[in-house]
């Protein structure tokens, strides 16, 4: 064999592994045991099994169930699978201070632990961002669009009056 | 450690959905991307064939 | 910013960097090689020159001329270096993943040479990018790092090539040395597509992609002006890192123990030469 066809022999052969690999990875349900978090609804059917250990817990915060104690420096708030009526949600104690992009419905991931009294003690907030980058509606913009209005109201009294 | 007196306008905020500042990191995402460029340009240019043998040879 | 005048920087900026490329590609064979008569200097000092110019005038759109995020506020300015960054480590190492096939299927000193380059400047900006993208995630995310399919199949892709580096430093004899690293490099490969897919395939604290729909037209423009830029910065310092490799290699090469004695050693000598 000359070294021409050993090389070339190689080649085929590490390429059948890493294809192999990247086959395994991609279609070996690797994702499905190793999640990087919980949805609420997969947590709480876990029952006990998800009683003790550090997990991480993700989805989108409920609207209107951010509670936020100054005094005590502690938030409580709903996590839920997503925005659907009566998805399932996980009420969230923390303390610590969240980022500052958290808000009603973004996503977050939180890290901490579950216990049978339902509350997820959460140690680590952090919070997702999407895909999306816009521009803001600036305060100047909605003024804009205020005074456009206006303008647009009094022409067309304007028009009507005579 | 985070003192009380930094964290209350932050706490203020709490649930305000929109990042205030950070320009601290802005600046150093960019100064590292400009150093680490142009450390690596320095690098070429003194790993430039010809150059070494030149000193050590002769 | 005229309508007229983004056109410009749009279509000027990618026929810019797609002539680099170019010409990068046209210097890579012909002044490249050791002993090459080639003057390339002019044409050197105007790519380094433009990409310069693109980038200094990329990164000033990005920092003053974009407006600030709808949520992110000024935060999210630093998409314009994270991303080219990454982007730019994903084309060198596809580049690097062709040689090693290359190589191994038809033996050539100038093929194991660009996979020297391409893994070192792609190892250089993986790097940074990762270290930038760590940046941003604090403010954004809570934290600088967790260990989400994104984040953590990226360290091990860097690790991996960190290896296939070390491995072609301690690796004396370069025929041995190109055959291994040759199928270190295709075995390191495997990660980037998984890279590239674990923000779909998985769930993750990392965003999937976004594409020219998920962001504003403004903030496209500005990230592709810094893309093309680093594209011109990519050619330049492959090409010189190919270069350097390629003296390298004649300079081993021409020692006799190291030459290798079961080749067919004359068509070796040739090609570099």
């Amino acid at each position: 064999m000359t070294q021409q066809t050993r090389n070339r022999l190689i080649a085929v052969v590490s390429l059948l592994v890493a294809g192999a690999g990247l086959a395994l990875v991609a279609f070996g349900n690797i994702g499905e045991n190793l999640v990087y978090y919980w949805r609420p609804s997969e947590m709480v059917a876990q029952g006990e099994k998800a009683y003790g250990p550090t997990i991480r817990l993700g989805g989108q915060v409920q609207p209107g169930s951010i509670q936020w104690n100054e005094q005590h420096t502690t938030l409580h708030f709903r996590v839920m699978d997503d925005e659907q009526p009566g998805a399932a949600a996980v009420l969230v104690r923390t303390t610590e201070v969240p980022p500052q992009m958290f808000r009603e419905r973004i996503g977050v991931v939180v890290e901490g632990t579950f216990d049978k009294s339902q509350v997820f003690e959460g140690s680590r907030l952090m919070v997702n961002h999407s895909n999306e980058y816009r521009a803001p509606k600036t305060d100047e913009d909605v003024k804009k669009m205020f005074e456009e209005m206006q303008k647009q109201e009094a022409t067309t009294a304007a028009a009507r009056t005579p | 450690m985070i003192t009380a007196l930094t964290l209350s306008p932050l706490l203020a905020q709490v649930g305000s959905g929109r990042i205030q500042g950070g320009w601290e990191y802005i600046w150093a995402a960019y100064i590292i991307a400009w150093a680490s460029l142009s450390l690596y340009a320095l690098s070429l240019w003194l790993r430039r064939p010809g150059q070494a043998s030149h000193d050590s040879k002769e | 910013m005229s309508d007229l005048l983004k056109t410009v920087l749009q279509v000027g900026s990618a026929v810019a960097a797609l002539a680099s490329v170019g010409l990068g590609v046209w210097l890579g064979v012909k002044w490249a090689p050791p002993r090459s008569r080639v003057n390339a200097r002019p044409v050197l000092l105007g790519m380094a020159a433009l990409a310069l110019a693109l980038l200094v005038l990329g990164n000033w759109m990005g920092l003053v001329w974009t407006p600030s995020e709808r949520e992110m506020g000024d935060v999210y300015r630093i998409i314009y270096v994270h991303v080219p960054a990454m982007w730019m480590a994903m084309l060198a190492l596809v580049v690097n993943f062709a040689c090693c096939v290359g190589y191994l299927l038809k033996t050539s000193w100038k093929t194991d040479a660009l996979a020297e380059a391409t893994a070192e400047v792609g190892l250089l900006f993986g790097t940074y990018g990762l270290v930038l993208g760590a940046i941003w995630g604090k403010p954004t995310w809570g934290t600088y790092w967790d260990w989400d399919p994104r984040l953590t199949a990226m360290a091990i892709m860097l690790v991996t090539y960190v290896a296939y580096m070390a491995l072609r430093r301690f690796v004396e004899d370069p025929e041995k040395r190109a055959v291994w690293s040759s199928v270190v490099g295709i075995i390191s490969f495997v990660n980037l597509p998984i890279v590239w897919f674990s923000v779909k395939w998985w769930r993750s604290l990392h965003q999937v992609q976004s594409t020219p729909k998920t962001v504003d037209p403004d903030m496209t423009l500005a990230l592709r002006v810094n893309a093309w830029a680093s594209l011109i910065l990519l050619t330049l310092f492959l090409l010189h890192r190919y270069r350097t490799a390629l003296a390298t290699r004649e300079a081993e090469v021409a020692l006799p123990e190291a030459l290798p004695t079961d080749v067919p050693g004359p068509n070796r000598a040739s090609e570099v030469a």
